[in-house]
């Protein structure tokens, strides 16, 4: 049976009425969770598996992998308009998304984002579809020594992420890393910076603190001077990207994909590190790297299809070898149980009818979720013109109630809050917020995964340049580390190189 | 004092207090490293950084205390408000709560009128309660039982 | 007087219809770890049946932290009314000892609730990447005899049941190993799998699914009698050796939760979890269910709770730094 004889058995299930319906509901659903900041797709697949128990096993696992990374797709529509992250992927869609909607270019900039997603989606699904076992046994050769060796290249890249001097960037990439490491240390069950407050044993969560620093900072800002903002009425040529913009997002979409889905197959914090990889990628090819962080539209269109193509990648591990790569994967994986399937690697063969259903189901979904957002991108922008000083307060309780909603913890409002306001500080100073925010997310992996290497080798430092990936990862990140501090020696030499 | 100077020191400052923290955590061996390594070496550069940016931007202007007290005015209703609604929020209730936020915020920060404070906050926090409570499941508080 | 009398009543009639309608909405059941592992999937499958037999909607809601103290304290402290339940397991009992045994308080006890009734006792299982030279445990304990110290094993955390049951194993035969913990068990199987540590002490619900996929093998079961899904595994106690390791799952109430209501709730659970499609479910995991009853949970509870104090007694003695 070849793929595509498996391809059709697969669609004639997925293009059933029934099917098409739950895959319909999975995405409307999905992009709902993912436009609210704070809920994202892990709530909403956990809120959903008890609709699903009279369901059949494939419309079930449609409608949730539908909720799944139909989620991406809304998550940049808060980051785009608000400078809200509606979840850790679209951090980095903020920073060029919103200054954007501040030129007046925001549904360009949610066109583009849908427009991605799809390619990003759809190619992902290609991924899965061709490669799925090869690429379980590509991602399990990822150990310890080789995610830290990632890690250290997306760190190096980290600093050339700012706009303003470098040594406040590095001053915020260390005080994100700082952060990172109050709670309890995994590895020896020590707790550092806790004294003693239990909710603080779990660390300080990012997404409380990307949407403090981001959302709530600017709103700070906002309001500082008047309450009455200027509201643009946006015409409906201003709701397209114009012919430059679509060619320019050509590009980074391309590329995007790919990253975005390799960068799916790790385990942990996929999505971030596919959105943020993709963003400086973009920001190292362009020819106009000062472009980036004043509205940019590669900064949009990469991220936002790597972070959609990372939804595929990380299936593939669950698809082909059962393993969650995240808590809305495990979710999924719950429901799949409770139908009595037992994902593993004889998935595949044991329950073709399933898995070609769901993959050509997501083919469908894709195409659902990109006819559903493209026509909201006008509705949205227009959620614009509301007076400002009607839309703040709204913006305020949402944002509170998607922090909330993640763990129904009181102390992560405190640190919502308290993010707020140092994101209104910090911005007052002139600091870049996104290198802490990032350094924040990236930052426990990356030690992590270094102390456990040294844990499996002894103490001995070879694990890290014994894998040709693992070398070939530390070399690279060596590489760039002189050239960023080459570079940035250049001009102020004076001398030619 | 100018605010980058302040900034920088401030800095300086967590990093020192940061040292002086992670170097009571166990350091660990080679095979085993321990809790204190990383943080250690990130408090070291923190107040390294701190002096450098000390020393290399000095900023013009002093900070006037009375000033920042004084205009910021909204921004400070708005954060207390929030520490308000934080505090309240799991003691009375998601709609109790909600509902006199969003009022002070449209009547007392936007100066709004009342009437058109009170629609709107009927509207907003009946129909956020439905969207969250309801249609989403989220366990909001719903505060004091009154039998 | 009047007043006081006015108040003496109606709270007399709150207290009674609560109960007399026991249950009159959705009751929650808290998970106090993160979604997606192997307790969220078995309470959710269990709410998943028992809702039936209650009447009304049973909701799990995940409170993680902390090592699970965080939902326990808040399941502790909430409305001792039955609508409140914790889904409680060995972890409970674990994280607990371990703060008395370092002197610190811990943040509940065994005696802050009332046991409801247990769902599963799931055995860990000793298993190695598909490619290893070991085939049995034999293989393991002489390579590991020869090198003491030199393999490594992989845990889903600090004080988790998969590192407890390594290091039972270990002692059992004197064995010393490098300990490197993940954070849940997810990520520790995909080391397993991708040979990154030498051998791991995960439960059988995950392990199995990747020993049928020829990912892992399975070399013994840390328990008393054979697992059915995996028939030609041995058992430690069969190789003659005392290492048995296993997780309860069951639910528990606040204590002061009143007898009629714990009886309601008892008899729920009962005939949910011996309910053939939970049993379904449960197997279909890899597992095996085991119900005890709210005086059999008290007792094992009992128990565990001694044999962890000697573990982890052990373990801090010989200096073994967990905070």
């Amino acid at each position: 049976m070849n793929i595509f004889q498996n391809l059709g058995l697969g669609f004639q299930t997925a293009l059933t009425l029934k099917n098409i319906y739950f895959c319909f509901l999975g995405c409307l659903w999905g992009s709902m969770v993912g436009v609210l900041p704070g809920i994202g797709p892990l709530a909403g697949i956990a809120l959903l598996i008890p609709a699903t128990y009279g369901m059949d096993v494939t419309g079930a696992i449609i409608m949730l992998a539908g909720i799944y990374y139909g989620a991406m797709y809304g998550g940049s529509t808060t980051s785009i308009l608000m400078n809200i992250p509606g979840e850790s992927a679209s951090v980095v869609t903020c920073l060029d998304g919103y200054q954007m909607t501040k030129k007046g270019r925001a549904g360009a900039a949610l066109f583009i984002a849908a427009w991605g997603s799809w390619v990003g989606g759809t190619l992902s699904v290609i991924g899965i579809m061709l490669l799925a076992p090869t690429l379980a046994d590509l991602a399990m050769k990822f150990g310890p020594a080789e995610m830290f060796a990632l890690l250290l290249v997306a760190f190096v890249l980290l600093g050339s992420l700012g706009t303003g001097s470098f040594l406040k960037s590095m001053a915020m990439i260390i005080l994100g890393l700082l952060v990172g490491t109050v709670g309890l240390d995994n590895l020896t069950g020590a707790y550092r910076f806790t004294y003693g407050i239990r909710d603080l044993s779990d660390g300080i969560g990012f997404v409380p603190v990307a949407m403090g620093m981001f959302g709530i900072g600017e709103i700070l800002s906002a309001t500082e001077e008047t309450l009455v903002h200027e509201f643009y009425q946006p015409r409906l040529r201003e709701l397209l990207p114009n012919r430059q913009e679509f060619a320019a997002s050509l590009g980074p979409i391309l590329r995007g994909s790919g990253l975005g889905f390799f960068a799916g197959l790790l385990p942990g914090s996929a999505h971030v590190l596919s959105s943020f990889l993709s963003y400086i990628v973009e920001k190292r090819i362009s020819r106009r790297p000062e472009e980036f962080g004043t509205g940019c539209i590669q900064g949009v269109a990469g991220p936002e299809t790597a972070n959609n193509a990372a939804t595929g990648g990380a299936m593939v591990l669950f698809l082909a070898l059962g393993i969650p790569t995240g808590p809305a994967i495990a979710v999924m994986m719950i429901a799949l149980l409770i139908h009595g399937i037992r994902p593993g690697p004889l998935f595949i063969s044991e329950q073709p009818q399933l898995f070609w259903s769901l993959i050509a189901s997501m083919y469908v979904g894709n195409v659902i979720l990109v006819a559903l957002n493209l026509p909201l991108v006008g509705l949205f922008v227009n959620l614009l013109r509301v007076p400002f000083w009607i839309l703040f307060p709204v913006v305020l309780l949402i944002c509170m109630i998607g922090t909330y909603s993640i763990s129904l913890s009181r102390f992560d409002l405190i640190v919502l809050l308290g993010s707020g306001v140092m994101g209104y500080i910090l911005r007052k100073l002139r600091y870049d917020l996104a290198p802490l925010v990032l350094a924040l997310i990236i930052g426990p992996t990356l030690e992590e995964s270094f102390r456990q290497a040294l844990m499996r080798s002894g103490g001995s430092f070879a694990i890290f340049w014994g894998s040709p990936m693992a070398l070939s990862f530390m070399a690279l990140a060596a590489f760039l580390l002189f050239w960023s501090i080459w570079r940035s020696l250049q001009p102020v030499s004076g001398k030619k190189s | 004092m100018s605010k980058e100077r302040l900034s920088s020191l401030l800095l300086f400052l967590v990093g020192i207090l940061a040292l002086i923290q992670s170097a009571q955590f166990p350091m660990g061996t080679l095979e085993k490293p321990g809790p204190g390594v990383f943080p250690l070496m990130l408090s070291v550069l923190l107040a390294v950084i701190g002096v450098l940016l000390l020393i290399a931007e000095k900023g013009q202007g002093k900070l006037n205390w009375l000033r920042i007290i004084r205009e910021k005015g909204t921004v400070w209703k708005i954060i207390i408000l929030s520490a308000a609604f934080i505090a309240a929020f799991e003691r009375l209730g998601y709609l109790a709560s909600s509902a006199a936020y969003l009022f002070l915020l449209f009547f007392w920060v936007c100066h709004s009128r009342a009437g058109v404070a009170v629609a709107l906050t009927a509207v907003i926090t009946l129909g956020s309660w439905y969207l969250f409570g309801t249609i989403l499941g989220l366990q909001l508080p719903t505060g004091p039982r009154l039998l | 007087m009047k007043a006081l009398t006015l108040l003496l009543l109606l709270t007399l009639w709150g207290t009674s219809t609560a109960q007399a309608g026991f249950p009159e909405r959705a009751i929650t059941v808290i998970n106090p770890q993160a979604p997606g592992g192997a307790h969220d999937a078995q309470g959710r499958a269990f709410a998943a049946v028992a809702e039936k037999y209650l009447g009304k909607p049973i909701v799990v809601v995940n409170k993680p932290g902390a090592n699970t103290m965080i939902g326990s304290i808040a399941a502790a402290q909430a409305a001792p009314d039955g609508y409140t339940l914790l889904l409680g397991s060995t972890m409970t009992t674990t994280v607990v000892e371990w703060d008395i045994i370092n002197g610190k308080k811990p943040g509940v006890t065994r005696n802050e609730f009332v046991p409801i009734g247990s769902l599963t006792l799931i055995p860990t299982v000793i298993s190695v990447p598909a490619n290893s030279p070991w085939k049995s445990v034999a293989d393991l304990v002489k390579d590991a005899k020869a090198r003491p110290g030199q393999y490594a094993f992989c845990s889903a955390g600090i004080l988790s049941p998969s590192h407890l049951g390594a290091e039972l194993f270990a002692r059992a035969y004197g064995l010393k190993f490098r300990h490197v913990p993940y954070k849940g068990g997810g990520p520790c199987l995909s080391a397993a799998v991708g040979g990154h540590v030498d051998f791991t002490t995960q439960f059988t619900i995950t392990t199995i699914p990747l020993a049928q996929g020829n990912r892992l093998r399975i070399l013994a079961v840390q328990a008393d009698r054979r697992v059915k899904a995996i028939p030609d595994v041995p058992t430690l106690k069969e190789l003659g050796v005392n290492a048995e390791s296993y997780m309860w799952v069951g639910l528990v109430a606040p204590k002061k939760t009143p007898a009629p209501v714990v009886e309601k709730l008892q008899e729920v659970t009962a005939k949910a979890v011996q309910d053939k499609a939970f049993g379904e479910a449960i197997e279909k995991l890899g597992g095996e269910v085991h119900f005890m009853n709210g005086a059999q949970l008290e007792k094992y509870w009992e128990k565990e709770t001694a044999e962890m104090a000697k573990l982890l007694g052990d373990l801090h003695r010989e200096g073994v730094k967990i905070d």
